[in-house]
């Protein structure tokens, strides 16, 4: 559904970031990436959501390819993807509402499913009470809920977290963790980049490691040097 | 409708950014309007100017209407002409006339080459073909000249030419310039939105759905700078017009034309603005800047103060001979003298040459006047009349050059400077002209004046020259005169000697012969001795009481007389003058002694009256009284006759006591 075959990103100035990466990731998969800052983590995720395209290889996401997709391709892959920040970016002159229903909105959604969603989705991260709040008057934990909420009204089928609990104290971040297992237990599969080593240990899922651009550990691979003892 | 929503949410949102751009908008689109404006303004101007681009056919005089009016309808039907009209030549100084009112007056009573006057089509009014349609026209065997001011063609054209390529480059600057402020006021309210653009972009919003608001803000701005704009430039327009020069506003078409490419500017700086956010593009903004580089007798008086002089003297001249004229007659009627009448003549000569040669020199002087004021005469006339042909030739050619005058000399000035210098030279040259229509009336009176002096002065020459014949007639007379006195006098010189020889003779014979009757008388008184003693019946008592023998003037008188010649004569009588035949009378009783002729004295009668007193009358006619006989007093002897062919005639009369002669008049009564 996501694989990467042999893809390498290089920056005009900053150099390789990411350097020859072949990786598959299945459907309602959980995946934790980890590794050291600039090791090319967000570089990779932000190559699956095509907001980057590799300079050599290839990804293709739910079988639209990078080396093909056109802008129109790449808004509708979006479409079928939810993307999650450390830094949240929801529009602060809208309420919790407006936020999550403004990514309906923008793709041409009808007018009359909106607000059903938008309830249903909000329901779900936990946040049905607070609809009308605008984002600045909600925690941390609660705002990147609404994030997830957005990410997720589209029904996609992956969701892409690039250090989601980065900015969110423990609890928030176990509360958002708990909200990740929740949605990929309902089908949805995540790729979750973290540096939150403790968060990792405690579960089973899939983890990647990448140093230097590459990945340096693979869980799901066979030779793969053995994860750390639970 | 969405979009449209989004669009009026975003100014609902930021009015104060919203109205920025707008104004922002607003006033680029105003210099471009304004930009514009002048464009316009002098396209409309040129245009104005083309549209007097005219070709002008001028004929030849002589050329017959039907001739001419054929050929304007030919000409019609080339294909580049729009119309051709036939002006004659009443026509064109009508026209010349209201075109130049500054040079009316100049025209008066022009003769104007009639013309075919062809309008070209709009759009052949190019160099080229003008020039090519003035060509065709020469053929025409009776075009003498054809004009369409090539010079200011080309200029008008180039004119025309740098005129749209400025304002195209201009507008295109003033454009570009409009666009990247309008992008840029534009990419501040979408710099505003960059989160919600990244947010939809994540969401899976198509970049033309992302673009379509911001578009329409774009283009709602653009229509209400525009909508600013137009007011704003309308407004400047006004008050230009109202206080500075006319101009023309767009027109509607224009004006839409306007308010869409205002629009269009707001939806492509919209699109570059938005576009930069999509795809990350990096634009770089020229801006060039563009410096412009705009880039002309009277001698009658002195002629006739001399021949006053001369008049002056002339009759200064002629008084004095009048003067030796009247002495003359004095001489001539008082003293016989020849000399003086001959020095006299020699005077009156000379004056009278002196007359003829006054009269010659005013002659000499009026003559060079006549040919000083015939050849001023002349000349003014050759000036007067090559200045009429230069005013003609300029005439013709201020016409043929027509209306354009002022406009080629607008196109063809360099300068500013030189403009205002063409409109002064263009005064300057109404002037002259004017000037010289004023010159050529001064020398046409002088001519007039100086023909009237002529002819006066040809009267005076004529009047001279008959005064001259006149002098040289007298002065011919006057020649024969002295001539024929010289002869006279150089005759009677000789004569007088002769006579005076024969008088002298005469006399001597007289005396002889009065000797003889004395010496007979005495001897008979001594025969006869006894008789009574003779008494004289002259007695001395009638001294100065004797009657005239004959009534007469004095012709000569007793004694000495000094002639003309400078001889003298001795006369022992008087001569009494009297017509031939007149009776002459004893002057007392006595005895005729002797009767006969005596020499010089002609026919003599002696009359003895007494003791030795005789008296003696000569020159007679006839005699009638005889020897012997005796005479009272008072009895006619005889009738006055001529002896001397010298003399009028005359009576010698003498008186000789005692044979000695005296001088009668003292005998005579009432001496005269």
């Amino acid at each position: 559904m996501i694989r990467f075959t042999r893809v390498t990103k290089t920056y005009p100035r900053t150099g390789t970031a990411v350097q020859d990466v072949s990786l598959t990731v299945n459907k309602g998969e959980f995946v934790f990436l980890t590794g050291a800052s600039g090791a090319g983590k967000t570089s990779l995720l932000r190559m699956v959501y095509l907001e980057e395209r590799p300079t050599s290889g290839e990804v293709r996401v739910a079988g639209t390819s990078s080396v093909t997709a056109t802008a129109r391709d790449v808004a509708k892959l979006r479409r079928k993807l939810g993307i999650v920040f450390q830094d949240f970016r929801l529009l602060e002159h809208r309420t919790v509402e407006q936020n999550v229903s403004f990514a309906l909105e923008v793709i041409g959604a009808p007018t009359a499913v909106i607000s059903g969603k938008v309830n249903r989705v909000l329901t779900q991260v936990g946040l049905a009470s607070k609809g009308r709040a605008f984002p600045r008057e909600l925690s941390g934990g609660e705002q990147q809920r609404v994030a997830i909420a957005r990410a997720l009204v589209n029904d996609p089928f992956a969701l892409i977290a690039d250090e989601p609990t980065g900015n969110l104290d423990d609890r928030a971040t176990r509360g958002i963790f708990q909200l990740l297992r929740e949605i990929n237990a309902a089908g949805t599969a995540i790729i979750m980049a973290t540096h939150n080593l403790e968060l990792i240990r405690r579960q089973e899922f899939r983890t990647i490691e990448m140093a230097r651009g590459q990945i340096v550990f693979d869980s799901a691979e066979p030779s793969a040097t053995p994860k750390p003892a639970p | 409708m969405r979009p449209i929503r989004d669009a009026f949410e975003t100014f609902q949102r930021a009015p104060l950014l919203s109205a920025l751009s707008v104004t922002t908008i607003a006033f680029s689109l105003f210099a471009l309007g304004l930009f514009g404006l002048v464009a316009l303004n002098i396209r409309e101007a040129l245009e104005r100017l083309e549209d007097r681009v005219e070709i002008r056919a001028f004929v030849a005089e002589g050329t017959p209407p039907e001739d001419l009016v054929q050929a304007a309808n030919d000409i019609a039907t080339f294909p580049e002409v729009l119309s051709a009209d036939l002006v004659t030549q009443e026509q064109a100084l009508k026209r010349a006339q209201s075109e130049l009112g500054e040079f009316r007056d100049v025209f008066e009573g022009a003769v104007l080459p009639a013309s075919i006057d062809l309008r070209l089509k709009p759009g052949l009014r190019d160099p080229a073909t003008v020039k090519r349609v003035a060509d065709r026209v020469k053929t025409y065997s009776f075009v003498d000249d054809v004009r369409y001011g090539e010079e200011w063609i080309e200029k008008l054209y180039r004119l025309r030419n740098i005129s749209g390529i400025a304002g195209l480059v201009l507008g295109v600057v003033f454009a570009v310039v409009s666009v990247i402020i309008i992008g840029a006021t534009i990419r501040m309210t979408v710099l505003a939105r960059a989160k919600e653009i990244s947010i939809m972009r994540l969401v899976g919003a198509t970049d033309g759905y992302i673009r379509r608001p911001f578009l329409v803000e774009g283009f709602a701005k653009g229509v209400l700078g525009g909508l600013l704009a137009l007011a704003l430039t309308w407004i400047s327009q006004t008050l230009i017009n109202k206080y500075v020069i006319h101009t023309i506003f767009f027109d509607a078409r224009v004006a839409v034309l306007g308010l869409l490419f205002g629009a269009l500017i707001g939806l492509l700086g919209s699109a570059v603005s938005v576009g930069r956010h999509l795809r990350r593009a990096w634009w770089c903004a020229l801006v060039a800047a563009l410096v412009l580089v705009l880039p002309a007798p009277a001698t009658a008086q002195s002629a006739e103060a001399r021949i006053r002089a001369q008049r002056e003297e002339l009759d200064r001249i002629r008084r004095e001979r009048a003067d030796l004229e009247s002495r003359m007659a004095n001489l001539q009627g008082n003293v016989h003298e020849l000399r003086e009448e001959v020095a006299n003549l020699d005077r009156q000569r000379e004056a009278t040459e002196r007359v003829i040669q006054t009269l010659d020199r005013q002659l000499t002087a009026i003559t060079k006047d006549v040919d000083e004021t015939s050849a001023r005469a002349d000349k003014a006339e050759r000036e007067l009349s090559s200045r009429r042909t230069t005013l003609q030739r300029r005439l013709v050619d201020i016409y043929k050059r027509g209306p354009l005058y002022s406009a080629e000399a607008l196109l063809t000035a360099r300068s500013f400077g030189e403009l205002v210098a063409r409109y002064k030279y263009l005064h300057e040259l109404a002037t002259q002209d004017r000037a010289l229509v004023a010159r050529v009336q001064t020398l046409r009176d002088q001519v007039t004046r100086q023909r009237a002096d002529l002819v006066r002065l040809r009267s005076a020459v004529e009047e001279n020259r008959m005064d001259k014949q006149l002098e040289e007639e007298r002065l011919a007379r006057l020649r024969g005169e002295r001539t024929t006195n010289l002869q006279q006098v150089q005759r009677s010189a000789q004569q007088i000697l002769d006579r005076l020889a024969a008088l002298r003779a005469s006399e001597s014979r007289l005396t002889n012969v009065i000797a003889a009757i004395e010496s007979e008388r005495r001897r008979s008184a001594a025969t006869r001795p006894n008789a009574p003693r003779e008494t004289s019946t002259l007695r001395t008592s009638d001294l100065g009481r004797l009657e005239w023998p004959v009534e007469g003037t004095v012709l000569y008188r007793f004694g000495r007389v000094v002639n003309p010649n400078n001889t003298t004569t001795r006369w022992n009588g008087i001569g009494i003058a009297a017509a031939t035949g007149t009776g002459v009378r004893a002057v007392a009783p006595g005895t005729v002694v002797s009767v006969g002729q005596l020499g010089t004295y002609g026919l003599t009668v002696i009359v003895q009256h007494g003791a030795g007193d005789y008296s003696v009358y000569a020159s007679l006619n006839s005699a009638s009284v005889r020897t012997g006989g005796a005479v009272r007093k008072g009895d006619m002897i005889g009738t006055v006759g001529t002896s001397d062919p010298d003399l009028r005639p005359h009576l010698h009369f003498e008186i000789r006591p005692q044979g000695r002669a005296v001088d009668p008049e003292s005998w005579l009564r009432g001496a005269r």
